[in-house]
C-alpha cells in the first residue's frame, strides 16, 4: 500500500532526490538525444581533433565525429549493459542468498564457500580473461558483469535473511503449515526487497563502470559507439594532440550516471532504516 | 487396554552449541519422557529457562530433539513425509506467548485467518468471508477489525487473533505456550475463560506452558513441573497441588499462596548464579536450593519414583503431608 504522501516523503530525502533526477536525465537523453543527434558513425577527417565549438559543443575525436553525439548514442549501450547486467546479478544473488540464509546446512555452506571464492578472485582479472576466452559481443559483456557482481548481493541477502527467519512469525507460518516456498517469498523477501532494491542500484554503477573498463582496455565491444569505447579510442591519441573534451566528456558522463544511481541506492536504504 | 497416546517423548533431550571455539552445551531439556493422551489437558510448569518452550517447539517440530525420540499417534515425528506434516498441522498447533512477535506485521486480520483457511480447508482457493468472521466470532473479536493490521490491535485482541489463527485448521490438539503472560493482568482472565469455553465446545485438548500455577491449576487435568530442563513432579493437577511432593513444586506453590502462616516449612534460598542450564549441579540439579538436601542428593540425580497412582517426584526425600491440612489460600 503505498500512498501518494509515501513518495512525497521519500522524495524529501535528498540523495534520492537528486540521484533520481540525474539518473532520469540520461534516461531521457538514451531515449530520445538519438532523434536529435545523428548517428556518428561516418568519418569526416578534415574535422578531427576540433576543440569545442557552437556546431561541435563538445569538440570531435580523431576521425572527425561529434563527441556529444557519440555520448548521446552511447548513453544507450552504458544504459542497457548497466541495468541488464545489474538486473541478473541482483536475480542470482538474491536467490542464492534466500536459499544459503534460510536453509543453511550443508547447501548454505557449500553456496557460501562458492561466493567467497568468486569474491576473493580479483573481478577485473576475470572480466578480462572472460572476455578474451569468450569473445567479444554485449552479451557476453553482460554475462561477465552479472557473473562478477552477484556474489557481494548474496552476501547482503544472506545476512539479512539469517536475521529473519527464526522470528517468531516465520515458526508461526511453519506451524500453520506455509510451505517453504511461501515463506521465503511472502515472509521474508518482502522485508528484504529495500536492501535488495538499494544493492541492485549500487550495482548497477558497477556495472556501468565496468562496461567502460572493458571497452577501455579494449576487450569490450569496440565497434559499438559506447562511452567506455569514446574512452579506448581516445586514450591512443587525445594527449597527444591536447583534446581534453575528448578524454573528460566521457568520463564526466560515467561519473555522473554512477553517482545517479549510486545516491538512489543510498537514498533507499537511509528512507527504510537500512543504513 | 493400553491406549496410543497422541504424543509419546522418549528420554527426549535437546541441547544447543554456544560459541563456536568454545563447545559449550546448553541442555534445555534433558531425558524428557511423558506420555499425552487426546482427551486431557496437561499443563508444563516451570521457571523461565526450564525448557518449556523447547518442548513446545520440539512437539511442533520446529526443533528436532537431539537425543531420543518423539511419536506422533505411534509415528516417529523425524520420519513423518511432507503430506503426513502437512496433515500433523492441521491437527496440532500452537499458540505463541508474544502476540506481538507471532503476527506477521504485513498480514492485516482477514490475511492472517485466510492463510491456514486457504491452506487446510479450501484446498488452496481464497476462503469466503464468512469463514474468517465465524473465526473472529469464535474468539470474540469484532467483525469490524478484519482490515486492521497487527499494531492496531491491543495486546489482547492479537492474542485471540493468534489463537483464532491455530483454531482455522480445526486442530485436536493445541499448544499454549505461556498465553496470557505478556498480556495485562485485567485481560488474561478473559482469554483463559475463552480457552476454557473452546476446550469444551470444539472438544480441543490443550497443552498449557507456564510458570504459573495458578492459571495451570484453571485449565490443567495433568500436571509437569520442570526444573532445568529435567521433570521432577508429575501427576494429576489435584495430588500436585494437594500433596506437592518435590521441595521444588513447594517453591513455586509458595510464590502464589499466601506465606504468612506459622511455622514456615520452607526457607528456599534464591536461585544462584551457577545453576543455570549451562553448568549443571552435579546430583540433583535442585541440590543447591533444597533445605532437605543430604550428600546423596549431591552425587545421583534422583529417577522419577511413583508415590500414589500416576503421582511421581524425582526426589530422594519427598515431602509426605498434605498441604490442606497445614494451611488455607
Amino acid at each position: 500500500m503505498i500512498k501518494s504522501s509515501d513518495i512525497t516523503n521519500a522524495f524529501s530525502n535528498k540523495k534520492l532526490l537528486s540521484g533520481t533526477v540525474i539518473t532520469a536525465t540520461f534516461v531521457l537523453i538514451a531515449i530520445f538525444g538519438p532523434f536529435v543527434v545523428s548517428n556518428p558513425v561516418q568519418p569526416a577527417l578534415d574535422l578531427a581533433y576540433l576543440p569545442p565549438s557552437l556546431r561541435f559543443p563538445l569538440g570531435t575525436d580523431n576521425w572527425g565525429r561529434s563527441v556529444l553525439a557519440e555520448l548521446v548514442w552511447g548513453s544507450r549501450i552504458s544504459l542497457t549493459v548497466g541495468v541488464v547486467s545489474a538486473t541478473a546479478a541482483t536475480l542470482i544473488g538474491t536467490l542464492v542468498g534466500l536459499v544459503a540464509g534460510y536453509f543453511g546446512g550443508i547447501v548454505g555452506e557449500v553456496m557460501m564457500r562458492l561466493t567467497d571464492i568468486m569474491l576473493i578472485i580479483p573481478p577485473l582479472a576475470l572480466m578480462i580473461l572472460l572476455a578474451v576466452y569468450l569473445g567479444p559481443s554485449e552479451t557476453t559483456v553482460i554475462f561477465i558483469i552479472a557473473i562478477t557482481a552477484w556474489p557481494f548481493i548474496a552476501r547482503t541477502v544472506r545476512s539479512e535473511v539469517l536475521t529473519r527467519k527464526n522470528r517468531t512469525y516465520v515458526h508461526a507460518a511453519k506451524v500453520t503449515g506455509v510451505g517453504t516456498r511461501e515463506i521465503l517469498f511472502s515472509y521474508i523477501l518482502p522485508d528484504i526487497l529495500p536492501v535488495v532494491l538499494a544493492n541492485a542500484v549500487l550495482t548497477v554503477t558497477a556495472a556501468i563502470v565496468a562496461e567502460a573498463t572493458l571497452d577501455f582496455i579494449g576487450v569490450g565491444v569496440t565497434s559499438i559507439v559506447s562511452w567506455g569505447e569514446i574512452l579506448y579510442w581516445a586514450q591512443q591519441s587525445a594527449f597527444y594532440y591536447n583534446a581534453w573534451w575528448w578524454i573528460l566528456s566521457p568520463g564526466l558522463a560515467i561519473g555522473a550516471l554512477g553517482t545517479g544511481f549510486m545516491m538512489i541506492g543510498l537514498g533507499v536504504e537511509e528512507i527504510t532504516g537500512h543504513r | 487396554m493400553e491406549r496410543t497416546p497422541l504424543f509419546q517423548l522418549d528420554h527426549v533431550s535437546v541441547t544447543y552449541r554456544r560459541g563456536a571455539l568454545t563447545h559449550q552445551e546448553v541442555r534445555a531439556v534433558d531425558d524428557f519422557s511423558l506420555d499425552i493422551f487426546d482427551d486431557e489437558t496437561v499443563g508444563v510448569v516451570g521457571e523461565t529457562g526450564s525448557g518449556k518452550s523447547t518442548i513446545a517447539k520440539v512437539l511442533t517440530r520446529l526443533e528436532n530433539p537431539t537425543r531420543g525420540r518423539v511419536f506422533y499417534k505411534g509415528r516417529e515425528m523425524k520420519s513423518l513425509s511432507a503430506k503426513s506434516l502437512f496433515n500433523f498441522r492441521s491437527e496440532v498447533q500452537l499458540v505463541f506467548q508474544d502476540p506481538y512477535e507471532s503476527l506477521f506485521p504485513r498480514h492485516n486480520v482477514r490475511k492472517t485467518l485466510e492463510v491456514p483457511l486457504r491452506l487446510h480447508r479450501g484446498g488452496g482457493k481464497a476462503p469466503s468471508d464468512s469463514d474468517v468472521a465465524e473465526l473472529l466470532d469464535l474468539v470474540e473479536l469484532d467483525r469490524s477489525i478484519l482490515e486492521k493490521y497487527p499494531r492496531e490491535l491491543s495486546g489482547g485482541m492479537r492474542q485471540r487473533l493468534s489463537i483464532a489463527r491455530a483454531l482455522a485448521v480445526h486442530p485436536k490438539f493445541v499448544i499454549l505456550d505461556e498465553p496470557v503472560s505478556m498480556l495485562d493482568m485485567s485481560i488474561r482472565a478473559g482469554i483463559l475463560n475463552l480457552l476454557m469455553r473452546l476446550k469444551k465446545d470444539e472438544g480441543i485438548s490443550y497443552m498449557y506452558i507456564t510458570h504459573d500455577l495458578a492459571s495451570a491449576k484453571f485449565i490443567c487435568d495433568k500436571m509437569v513441573i520442570m526444573y532445568l530442563g529435567k521433570i521432577i513432579e508429575a501427576g494429576a493437577s489435584g495430588q500436585v497441588l494437594d500433596r506437592p511432593a518435590h521441595p521444588y513444586t513447594m517453591l513455586l506453590l509458595d510464590s502464589i499462596f499466601d506465606l504468612k502462616r506459622p511455622g514456615q516449612l520452607l526457607e528456599l534460598p534464591e536461585r544462584e548464579e551457577l545453576e543455570s542450564s549451562m553448568s549443571l549441579p552435579r546430583g540433583c540439579h535442585f541440590h543447591p536450593r533444597c533445605p532437605y538436601a543430604t550428600d546423596e542428593c549431591t552425587v545421583t540425580p534422583p529417577a522419577m519414583t511413583t508415590l500414589d497412582g500416576s503421582h511421581a517426584a524425582a526426589c530422594y526425600h519427598p515431602l509426605q503431608e498434605s498441604r490442606s491440612g497445614s494451611r488455607s489460600h
